[in-house]
């Protein structure tokens, strides 16, 4: 009888523990995978706000080169491409073009003295500036929680916890693209 | 024995590897106080000044301010630079992120400041831009250094203080104020020297030295107890308790000369 006790009693303990084990990896996985998409949200923001000083800024270029059609199509295009596309994925891509785009735009501006020196011009470039700078940040941060939740995924239990949380899929890292750190030099010397 | 060694293996590899990695400019785990006067640009009373206003400012707001002066941030961008060291030492409170750092590094002959979130309403990025631009750079242009490090200081914190709806009184005024209610003949010399201090600090080196001597004598006589003056590591700290950790986002700006 007294073995019987003691039988139930390790049983009931090996429970707890397994219980206790998958909670805390559970909540880990979970934890983890909120922090990637809490820090994309303040990614997405910025992004955002960088799509939202487009429309200023290409009416304004505009005005003094009208004929530089191609440049402000392709923003045009993928700022409203950006508005259709969902997964991480597709807006890194988005994003990582339109900041090609937009430096190529900022080199077509070089060649507009006038245009250099618009006030207005002036001021959306250095509201760009600080949006990148903002963007390289938030970046920053995403990336080192990406870095944190996949390398949780492909520990030996990582990925049955992931999965049991929900995700199965790896983070997407952001990696910018080489001129996106080139875009809004602002030289004020 | 041999288990330890083991043990600690990997860990002196990764150090030797993180090491030969990381060619940036190393930041010290913390501050020395709300001015890290790491270049040695600034005069004893501005460092002073700055730091009884931003202590002040700390105490009625909350808001922290950290001052820093390096040598170079390469092969870093000094906005890089700024946004790492704001993130190693956490500077504002936690949740309410009102953190600002004026950044100047000498040699690169850039000066820039960051922006914690809270305070990106207070100091926008076209604001601080003309902080640095106006503020500092003219003195800077002329070496001097200390005067401009003053100025931008001034104008952040005044900055803050309007944004949460107080006044920042502290001024080199309130600390001369606690000499002047004693009325002794100390004080009189020591009104005087200062006289020729900012008098002789526009034409050279004298005032300087004057004050020197002045803070070694005061701290001798004791005289400058209650404010705080102590220590060999470099003065007043103006209760400073350590950043709160606060955020930024990468706001602010900045400029070269």
């Amino acid at each position: 009888m007294k073995k019987f006790w003691i039988t139930l009693g390790v049983i009931a303990l090996v429970l707890f523990m397994a219980f206790g084990w998958y909670k805390s990896g559970y909540n880990q996985a979970i934890a983890k995978d909120e922090e990637v998409k809490a820090a994309w949200a303040q990614v997405d923001n910025q992004l955002q706000r960088r799509n939202d000083l487009i429309p200023n800024l290409i009416s304004t270029v505009k005005g003094f080169a009208s004929h530089e059609k191609e440049i402000f199509t392709e923003v045009t295009r993928l700022r409203s491409q950006w508005g259709k596309s969902a997964s991480v994925g597709a807006k890194v891509e988005n994003a990582n073009a339109m900041s090609g785009a937009l430096s190529r735009l900022l080199v077509v501006a070089e060649n507009y003295p006038q245009l250099k020196s618009n006030q207005n011009f002036l001021a959306l470039q250095s509201q760009l500036e600080g949006t990148e700078n903002r963007i390289a940040v938030e970046r920053m941060r995403y990336n080192r929680s990406v870095k944190d939740f996949n390398r949780f995924q492909r520990l030996f239990f990582g990925r049955f916890f992931s999965s049991q949380a929900g995700v199965t899929e790896p983070a997407v890292y952001f990696e910018a693209v080489e001129s996106a750190s080139e875009v809004p030099v602002v030289k004020f010397d | 024995m041999i288990k330890k060694c083991i043990l600690t293996l990997p860990l002196v590899f990764s150090l030797l590897l993180s090491s030969a990695v990381a060619q940036e400019v190393k930041i010290p785990n913390r501050g020395l106080g709300f001015v890290s006067d790491f270049a040695k640009l600034l005069k004893p009373n501005d460092k002073l000044a700055i730091t009884k206003f931003a202590s002040e400012l700390e105490k009625k707001t909350t808001a922290q301010l950290a001052v820093v002066t390096i040598q170079s941030t390469h092969p870093e961008t000094i906005q890089g630079f700024s946004v790492r060291l704001f993130d190693q030492w956490k500077i504002g409170q936690k949740g309410k992120d009102n953190g600002a750092l004026i950044l100047v590094a000498v040699k690169d002959r850039k000066a820039w400041i960051t922006t914690g979130y809270g305070l990106e309403g207070a100091i926008p990025d076209v604001i601080a831009t003309k902080i640095v631009q106006a503020n500092m750079i003219p003195y800077f242009k002329s070496g001097q250094y200390s005067q401009g490090i003053k100025e931008g200081s001034v104008a952040v914190i005044s900055l803050i203080a309007k944004e949460y709806d107080v006044r920042i009184t502290g001024q080199e005024a309130q600390v001369y104020q606690t000499v002047h209610k004693r009325k002794s003949p100390l004080q009189i010399l020591f009104t005087i020297l200062m006289f020729i201090f900012i008098l002789s600090s526009r034409t050279g080196f004298l005032g300087y030295f004057l004050m020197g001597s002045m803070l070694g004598g005061r701290r001798r006589s004791g005289y400058w107890h209650g404010s705080g003056v102590g220590g060999s590591s470099g003065g007043f700290s103006g209760g400073f308790g350590g950043f709160g950790g606060g955020m930024t986002g990468g706001g602010g700006g900045g400029g070269g000369w």
